[in-house]
């Protein structure tokens, strides 16, 4: 089951206008279309700049797309709003042919566009609750003020109105449990600075499915955690995906960990703004086939003296990432691949399907595959 | 050969109450010419330690005994780095040791243009003997030694250029006065894995060309098992392992270089040999009997709780602060 679908997402953000200059605009995500089904784990990598926390933040609709629509369960999230009387489409109400008086006419509206209102707020409250984000800064994202017993309680309360204490305790209890924190008393009353960063990413996943999520956006939520503790949170994310069939968006450019945490998923491979690379995790890092893909697994230390210091060939041709301003037609990533031609720039470049994967890229047949480069 | 030797050194933070003891008798040499790493988790106190040997340990911070020696031109002559006075220490920095911070990406000044940063370390060091010429051709040489357009980074400022720019400026500026150490402290954190990448070839670059001695600060095994020649693993202020990369690697003597190993992820490796290590790091505020890492270690001995290990050879010809090597090696 789909449960959430984007369909041809771009982003643009305003420059700073300068003097004479006109409005300039940052296109940092441009025709994004991905699906995310029940219980997987969507992995999205890319180098900074590549758009890939914006599309996290889109997911999560913290940012509203430019253009492109985005269903959740089926239904458009930015369809209609509930503030604007105008917005409503009166036609669409379609058995208005039916004679009536003009008062009557004035309370039919009056009641069909407060039946679409609550459509709408029953639409959006449930997509709100249904899609959480996890942070890279577990400190930044817990109220300091607060002890943790606060901070988990008031989204709980927030949504269910009528629970009293007794139950929401339980839940909490419940929630720290399988985040793994026992015994629960002895971290519901501390404050953030007094746990540890792993400590914390674990209270800030046991928030995020404080209220039955579908769908969890976490973005480099192990960047800032100790190396050996940093498995133990991504097999939590794992356990939490088997268990509760949540699905996972994981948004990292450490690869490593991609494979870790999504062996069993999908990955999408970012370069300014565009899918360069959809496919299985395990296909995708054992063989990739985009020039882009390529480059970037073979920037990958391995933690192996052995393996790491065998030469590698030089995949890619400038250190200069392209503008985000100058919008490319043809392959982004065409003034560094090593396999460019003329071609590449002309036009728009479509997905082709290759080893199970979709790869967009004109010149694949030119590209050497992955076991004759590594 | 070495060109610095720590001898038993010590680190403690002063604070009201207590002491913290950030660095545990650590003896630790630097070979000439050769990438040496320390890695550690944070909190280990590995730039603690690198910064020492510059003697600008961050306040309150202080070096509470052992010393650190300096092997320079005349070998039978070390410098004690603990007992230089503030000035001689000031003509010491930069000229000899350099290091690029960690964070470099915002260690240039942000009004200054980078000409005018360079011009004033030559300018301080040459104590005003040196023209603006001179200071340019300088400046040009090292910045093309990084890859990097002189002309364009002298005449900006630090907004106006990306962070791989900046941290290759930064490089730049550390061999400046053509030291004898760099000290690298993280310099690849906040940089993708493509630009990591061309940056380490820059500096293994540097090492090899203008036989520069490197200490590369990490918390990443991984670039530490792809660059180092030798590495020391830090671990609560102590340094649990030395050795040459490829042994520590190959034989994981110590239980936390094991534990560390197997819980970084790794595009290669079967996913079930990867797992984290167990516990968390430890409180240094707290007092510690025995061996630090024993809360969390799989080999741990019932002695290990109650004292704390030496630091013993081990059969590679490394060392390991550990009771399993006790009896191991005869030296």
């Amino acid at each position: 089951m789909k449960i959430l679908e984007l369909k041809d997402i771009s982003m643009d953000f305003i420059a700073k206008s300068q003097l004479l200059e006109g409005e300039k605009y940052y296109h940092v995500l441009r025709d994004i279309n991905l699906d995310i089904h029940q219980g997987e784990i969507v992995v999205i990598v890319g180098e900074s700049g590549c758009g890939k926390t914006t599309i996290g933040k889109i997911i999560t609709g913290l940012l509203k797309p430019t253009k492109g629509e985005m269903l959740f369960l089926g239904r458009n999230i930015y369809k209609g709003s509930i503030f604007s009387k105008k917005k409503f489409d009166v036609s669409e109400f379609s058995d208005l042919h039916v004679k009536l008086n003009p008062r009557e006419h004035k309370a039919y509206l009056k009641a069909k566009i407060k039946e679409k209102r609550t459509e709408i707020s029953e639409r959006i409250s449930d997509f709100e609750n249904s899609v959480q984000f996890v942070q890279q800064d577990s400190y930044a994202s817990l109220n300091p003020a607060r002890t943790i017993y606060q901070s988990l309680y008031a989204p709980i309360k927030n949504k269910n109105r009528k629970w009293n204490r007794l139950t929401i305790d339980n839940k909490i209890n419940d929630l720290m449990a399988l985040v793994g924190l026992l015994p629960a008393e002895q971290f519901l009353s501390k404050y953030p600075h007094q746990l540890s960063g792993g400590q914390r990413q674990r209270i800030l996943l046991a928030r995020a499915i404080s209220l039955d999520p579908k769908l969890v956006v976490a973005d480099e939520p192990v960047s800032m955690i100790d190396v050996s503790l940093r498995l133990s949170i991504l097999d939590l994310m794992k356990r939490l995906n088997e268990k509760l069939n949540l699905s996972f968006v994981y948004i990292t450019h450490d690869l490593s960990t991609a494979r870790y945490i999504g062996y069993k998923g999908r990955i999408c491979v970012m370069y300014l703004g565009e899918i360069m690379e959809l496919g299985s995790v395990v296909d995708v890092i054992s063989s990739p086939q985009h020039p882009y893909t390529q480059a970037l697994l073979s920037s990958v230390p391995v933690p192996d003296p052995v393996v790491s210091r065998k030469p590698k060939p030089e995949l890619i041709k400038s250190m200069d990432m392209g503008d985000l301003m100058v919008r490319t037609i043809g392959c982004p990533f065409y003034p560094r691949c090593p396999y460019a031609k003329r071609d590449c720039a002309e036009d728009r470049v479509p997905f082709v399907s290759r080893e199970n994967a979709l790869v967009r890229c004109k010149q694949l047949d030119e590209v050497p595959s992955w076991n004759e480069i590594s | 050969m070495n060109i610095v030797e720590f001898r038993n050194v010590s680190i403690d933070y002063k604070m009201k109450r207590y002491d913290l003891r950030a660095v545990n008798q650590v003896d630790f040499d630097l070979q000439k010419g050769k990438i040496t790493a320390l890695v550690g988790e944070s909190g280990s106190g590995k730039t603690t330690f690198a910064t020492a040997l510059i003697n600008c340990i961050s306040a309150p911070g202080e070096i509470a005994f052992g010393s650190i020696l300096y092997y320079g031109k005349d070998k039978a002559k070390p410098i004690d780095v603990t007992k230089l006075s503030e000035k001689e220490l000031n003509m010491f920095r930069w000229s000899k040791v350099s290091m690029v911070f960690q964070g470099a990406q915002s260690s240039l000044n942000p009004v200054m243009k980078t000409f005018d940063q360079f011009y004033e370390t030559l300018q301080v060091h040459r104590q005003g003997k040196i023209t603006l010429e001179e200071a340019k051709t300088i400046s040009t040489s090292c910045l093309e030694y990084v890859n990097l357009d002189a002309t364009r980074i002298l005449g900006s400022y630090p907004h106006e250029l990306s962070g791989g720019m900046k941290q290759r400026a930064m490089i730049a500026f550390s061999l400046l006065l053509d030291p004898e150490i760099v000290i690298l402290d993280e310099p690849t954190t906040a940089l993708d894995v493509i630009n990591q990448d061309y940056v380490f070839s820059i500096l293994k670059r540097i090492n090899a060309e203008r036989n520069i001695t490197m200490l590369l600060l990490t918390h990443d095994i991984a670039v530490v098992s792809k660059y180092a020649d030798f590495v020391g693993v830090m671990y609560g202020g102590s340094m649990m392992e030395y050795g040459d990369t490829l042994n520590v690697f190959k034989y994981k003597y110590h239980p936390y270089t094991e534990g560390l190993i197997n819980a970084t992820p790794s595009l290669l490796k079967n996913l079930d040999a990867m797992r984290p290590i167990e516990g968390s790091p430890p409180n240094l505020l707290e007092p510690i009997q025995g061996c630090v890492f024993y809360p969390r270690c799989h080999k741990r001995l019932p002695i290990c709780e109650l004292h704390e290990p030496a630091t013993y050879p081990n059969p590679s010809g490394g060392s390991c602060k550990c009771w399993l090597f006790e009896n191991k090696v005869k030296s």
